[in-house]
């Protein structure tokens, strides 16, 4: 099982979202069916970035496990899960804007 | 030729969008006739980090464009100082103090970050370090990286010991949210209701589970910190404020070719949890 880590990849911190994408291609490029993917180092991951990581996770036909993630780190993956299960659409309809009076400058 | 910068003497930013706004369209209608442009600075006694991040952002992409820029510096002795503290106009790697200097960036946004989170971890006060901090930035940065096609774009962070302010702020010159929702058939009537609808969550992303970032970056902001933020896009200003807010302006006789998202706000007493903000 082929091991990939981040910090070397990336940085200490996980930003934006074409940031995982790079990261993505590698593996998706890799004849491994399955990855490890080591969270040594990380310490901060955006919530853009969680979200980006879950997406590119189940669109990739590989097994992917993620180790020694940070606690600080699930909190922000266990997050995008729970509003994955609530979200509600936003159309793109007009929204009403707040009542606050405009002001020209 | 000559630009010359009135900018009025005042901390408030909304006072301060339109002059600056006038400049950077100076600079901009002068660089298209010339290739050597001159911002006069002499009459400017003050202005808050928030106008000199525009007019930095606006003279390094001229200078990137191979136009030669000149400044006459201000007069007032504390503003020269502050301007090279912030590495104003077009930055620099040196860091002084607890002000991040300026950083411009056409591409590569993570880099210019991880080292503005290294600074805030290393200088600014301990209740804001880790998540706080790095949750405000790295949105907004992802937020240019996503939706903006910029080719220039700045950040910049500061902490006021002495004030005990913190002040962010992160502009680009790509496509403005009015121009977006245009782009993407999203109506509004006004480019300030335009941006009122992408800071409750409207995204011109067709993905789920987008929309979420802008959102949060101002909760954290007015709610979290009790701060303030301001967001200014080609005619439209809004301030938001704590207890949910808004003030919305419209630029008569200017527009911004891009976003501006400046955050102020003083230091905690503790650390805040941002997670229910997210």
């Amino acid at each position: 099982m082929k091991t990939i880590k981040l910090h070397e990849r990336l940085s200490n911190y996980l930003i934006t979202r074409n940031s995982l994408n790079r990261v993505f291609n590698e593996i998706n490029s890799l004849e491994d069916d399955k990855i490890e993917i080591d969270f040594d180092k990380i310490s901060f991951i955006s919530r853009s970035c969680a979200d980006e990581y879950l997406k590119l996770k189940s669109n990739c036909d590989k097994i992917i496990i993620e180790k020694n993630c940070l606690e600080s780190v699930k909190i922000i993956f266990d997050l995008i899960e729970e509003q994955s299960s609530k979200q509600g659409h936003i159309s793109n309809t007009r929204m009403v804007s707040a009542s606050a009076p405009i002001v020209l400058l | 030729m000559v630009v010359v910068c009135n900018i009025p003497n005042t901390d408030d930013p909304v006072t301060q969008v339109v002059p600056c706004i006038s400049v950077v369209n100076s600079l901009e209608k002068e660089s298209l006739s010339n290739c050597e442009v001159i911002l006069d600075m002499s009459k400017v006694t003050w202005a808050c980090p928030f106008s000199f991040l525009i007019l930095g952002n606006k003279l390094n992409e001229l200078v990137q464009r191979g136009c030669l820029i000149r400044t006459i510096p201000p007069f007032t002795d504390s503003v020269n100082e502050y301007l090279k503290k912030i590495g104003f106009p077009l930055g620099h790697k040196k860091i002084n103090g607890t002000s991040f200097p300026i950083r411009h960036f056409a591409n590569n946004p993570d880099k210019e970050c991880v080292g503005l989170f290294k600074f805030v971890e290393e200088t600014f006060p301990q209740t804001l370090r880790g998540n706080c901090i790095n949750y405000l930035l790295g949105e907004l940065v992802d937020n240019i990286d996503q939706h903006s096609r910029y080719t220039h774009a700045s950040i910049m962070a500061q902490f006021f010991p002495k004030k005990n302010i913190v002040d962010i702020g992160v502009i680009d010159n790509g496509l403005s949210i009015p121009r977006l929702f245009e782009e993407n058939r999203i109506p509004f009537l006004t480019d300030s209701e335009a941006i009122e609808s992408a800071l409750q969550g409207l995204s011109t992303k067709k993905e789920a589970r987008r929309g979420y970032g802008l959102p949060a970056v101002h909760k954290i902001t007015t709610e979290g910190l009790k701060g303030v933020g301001y967001i200014i896009s080609r005619r439209g200003c809004i301030h938001v404020l704590p207890n949910n807010v808004r003030k919305s302006y419209i630029l008569q006789n200017h527009i911004y070719n891009g976003t501006v998202i400046y955050l102020r706000f003083s230091a905690p007493k503790e650390k805040i949890n941002i997670h229910p903000y997210l």
